[in-house]
């Protein structure tokens, strides 16, 4: 799958990952400053992820994610959503995880990652 | 203030479990302490008449619902502290081990958990009270009860337990109870492959041995951070096996590394810091019973989930 980048982030970071990016796609199909993560997250490919929410981070905006379309995310890829929230939290701005499908939002409320106010997560209805 | 007291109750009678668990909750409550009950629906009802009118601001639950696996009992509990203790205010908390049928694995991590208290609870404003009913435990885990807990209480007071043994060393003690013998029939990866791979033979092998479907994805992530653990840590060559057992599904990750440094990983909370024993961690709560044996000639992590 193509990774097609929001073009309000770092152009020079995030085409040059595109081909790296491997089993996951990002893609910006809700307006602006909301992105789609489908597919999988994993060691293979987090370090993509990673520079894709430093871009956003280094802006110091908001970070909406679409993760209806996430089939599986391990830890190390939600350490960087939750990374990314604490650095943005610092300046008054959240991460925001939409339609998290319920295992992703059963591991992060294990984690207690949930409880982090600049980390938002609503649940894929059923 | 962030001490954590934990004595054991040996009893044998409804008047001896009152004699004691009465003072106990009244103490608290006189302190104003928050205070919580874990018991059986029986022994909650003992209570409840007991205190009559005072019963209100202790909240109950039975022990059937919050002890169902030892670390999510050990997650309830200390979420339930970090939301009531403060402004140097400690909870009060009886909780009352249970002993349905279990398989002995499962009883070898409840006893452990009995100690993990200890370590897991350390720095919390936290005094547990675990009532032991020799009438209806079988006499091990009574046995046990004075080891796992560095005190005693019964009407009289409290008073150290002379057989408690220290949390590493006791953990240790059942880490030396060996596996069971795995059947001689496994389905095997090596795990020279790549995660996708991995995850792909997890879910598989559980789907066809009859693993519910919404249980499929929690499996498939303990199994996943198991087995990157394993593939950073084992120095590449490891195995996974899967087969069932007695209402089960066993998903095993065997790797040949230098063992971990700590055993007692990923049986705290991890902290803030997202480094080692987070995956472990998580994997014991995504699991109905993890079981883990660790050395120099490798680690050995066996994930079990109920059948449907």
């Amino acid at each position: 799958m193509p990774l097609v980048h929001d073009q309000e982030f770092d152009d020079s970071v995030v085409p040059g990952v595109a081909l790296a990016a491997g089993n996951f796609d990002l893609v910006p199909p809700n307006g602006p400053g909301v992105l789609r993560l489908g597919g999988i997250v994993d060691a293979s490919n987090v370090h993509v992820l990673s520079r894709i929410v430093d871009a956003a981070v280094r802006q110091g905006r908001g970070l909406v994610l679409d993760l209806s379309g996430v089939s599986f995310i391990d830890v190390a890829g939600l350490g960087v959503l939750y990374d990314a929230a604490v650095r943005l939290g610092a300046r008054g701005v959240s991460v925001r995880l939409v339609a998290a499908p319920a295992p992703v939002a059963k591991v992060l409320e294990i984690l207690g990652w949930h409880e982090l106010a600049s980390l938002e997560v609503e649940e894929a209805l059923a | 203030m962030n001490d954590l007291v934990h004595p054991a109750l040996v009893y044998s009678s409804d008047e001896d479990f009152l004699a004691t668990n009465i003072p106990f909750l009244r103490e608290g409550l006189g302190a104003g302490e928050r205070t919580l009950a874990v018991t059986s629906r029986r022994n909650i009802g003992l209570l409840t008449d007991a205190l009559g009118g005072d019963a209100a601001p202790v909240d109950f639950h039975e022990a059937r619902d919050w002890l169902t696996t030892p670390w999510r009992a050990l997650l309830a509990y200390r979420r339930y502290v970090n939301r009531h203790a403060g402004n140097d205010m400690r909870v009060r908390v009886i909780g009352e081990p249970f002993a349905p049928e279990r398989t002995s694995a499962a009883a070898i991590e409840w006893t452990r958990y009995e100690s993990m208290i200890n370590i897991a609870f350390a720095d919390l404003p936290l005094t547990i009270l675990c009532p032991y009913d020799t009438r209806t435990l079988p006499a091990a885990v009574v046995d046990h009860a004075l080891r796992t807990h560095p005190v005693v209480m019964d009407e009289a007071g409290i008073a150290p337990s002379p057989d408690f043994v220290d949390t590493r060393a006791f953990s240790a003690e059942l880490d030396r109870i060996g596996l069971e013998e795995a059947p001689s029939r496994v389905a095997e990866l090596p795990l020279n492959g790549s995660l996708d791979d991995v995850r792909r033979f997890v879910v598989e092998e559980a789907r066809r041995a009859g693993v519910a479907s919404d249980v499929l994805p929690d499996l498939t992530l303990a199994a996943h951070e198991i087995v990157t653990n394993a593939r950073t840590h084992g120095r590449g060559r490891g195995v996974v096996r899967t087969w069932t057992a007695e209402q089960e599904f066993v998903c095993e990750v065997a790797d040949t590394g230098p063992g971990m440094e700590d055993p007692l990983v990923g049986h705290v909370e991890p902290g803030e810091a997202r480094t080692g024993g987070r995956g472990l961690w998580l994997a014991r709560h995504l699991c109905d019973l993890v079981q883990v044996r660790s050395g120099p000639a490798g680690t050995v992590v066996r994930l079990h989930v109920a059948l449907a």
